[in-house]
């Protein structure tokens, strides 16, 4: 695989270990890159605009928003990138919102070891992902 | 199989830790606490070989803790972990007894490079 082909990642969250240790996750596979970050809202549009990346991972608060309203700008601007919304706790009101709002997937940030280089490749596929307990979340709230 | 326990009451830091653990083989992770009094009875209960734990910490912070460690005659070694820049916290690191101090500036890149160090039973104090 060329260099031309990697799905290209934008990094949207404000803890720059996290950022760090994504990076490191992501390194470790062929064919996913990261062309960039933002710690918060305002630079998370520009270099979305800039880079056009292939994903956006993004934080569920996205300073001074959360990660619906963010994913609802997104969207009005005609970003195009897939949205893959990571968080720290259970929100289930805050994932159905941000995926209603055209977001593409929602992880939680724990199970990224095993799980985000295959939900990138998802989310870019033009798929939905959601992780297990993501999906187990959603379906405890509408029981 | 080097088992490893970490001690971090911020969130999020601790799931850092644990992404970064994780992906180590040899590592096994087998507790997860928030404090330094849950850090010393989860010593006590799983004997660890290595303890990422940090520094600054509620009900009993992380030098006080090592030095419970030692003085328990626990075979655990300590990796501490801070962003203090105050001058004298290596020194006072190892003082407590730790086998190596890792500066959260750097944790990303050295820790994983620190646990493995430590797993073997050397010390570990990087120059930066």
């Amino acid at each position: 695989m060329t260099e031309h082909e990697k799905i290209r990642v934008l990094i949207a969250d404000d803890f720059d270990m996290l950022r760090e240790v994504i990076r490191v996750l992501i390194d470790e596979s062929e064919d996913i890159e990261v062309v960039g970050e933002a710690v918060h809202l305002e630079a998370a549009v520009e270099e979305a605009k800039r880079l056009q990346p292939d994903v956006i991972l993004m934080n569920d608060y996205l300073p001074p928003t959360d990660s619906a309203r963010a994913t609802e700008l997104f969207r009005k601007l005609n970003i195009p990138s897939a949205i893959l919304i990571i968080s720290m706790q259970v929100e289930t009101k805050l994932i159905e919102q941000s995926l209603a709002n055209g977001a593409n997937g929602f992880m939680y940030k724990s199970e990224m070891g095993e799980l985000l280089t295959g939900a990138i490749h998802k989310v870019h596929n033009n798929e939905q992902f959601l992780s297990p307990r993501a999906e187990a979340a959603l379906t405890r709230k509408r029981d | 199989m080097c088992c490893v326990g970490i001690v971090e009451d911020h969130e999020e830091l601790s799931v850092v830790l644990q992404l970064l653990l994780n992906r180590l083989t040899n590592i096994e992770l087998v507790f997860v606490a928030q404090n330094g009094l849950e850090a010393i009875e989860n010593v006590i209960k799983h004997k660890p070989d290595v303890l990422v734990m940090a520094v600054r910490m509620p009900k009993l912070n992380g030098l006080k803790a090592t030095k419970k460690i030692v003085d328990l005659s626990l075979p655990t070694r300590v990796v501490l972990i801070s962003s203090l820049e105050r001058a004298g916290i290596i020194e006072k690191a190892i003082a407590a007894g730790a086998y190596s101090f890792i500066h959260k500036s750097t944790l990303v890149r050295l820790l994983p490079i620190a646990v493995e160090a430590v797993c073997r039973g050397d010390y570990f104090f990087p120059e930066e």
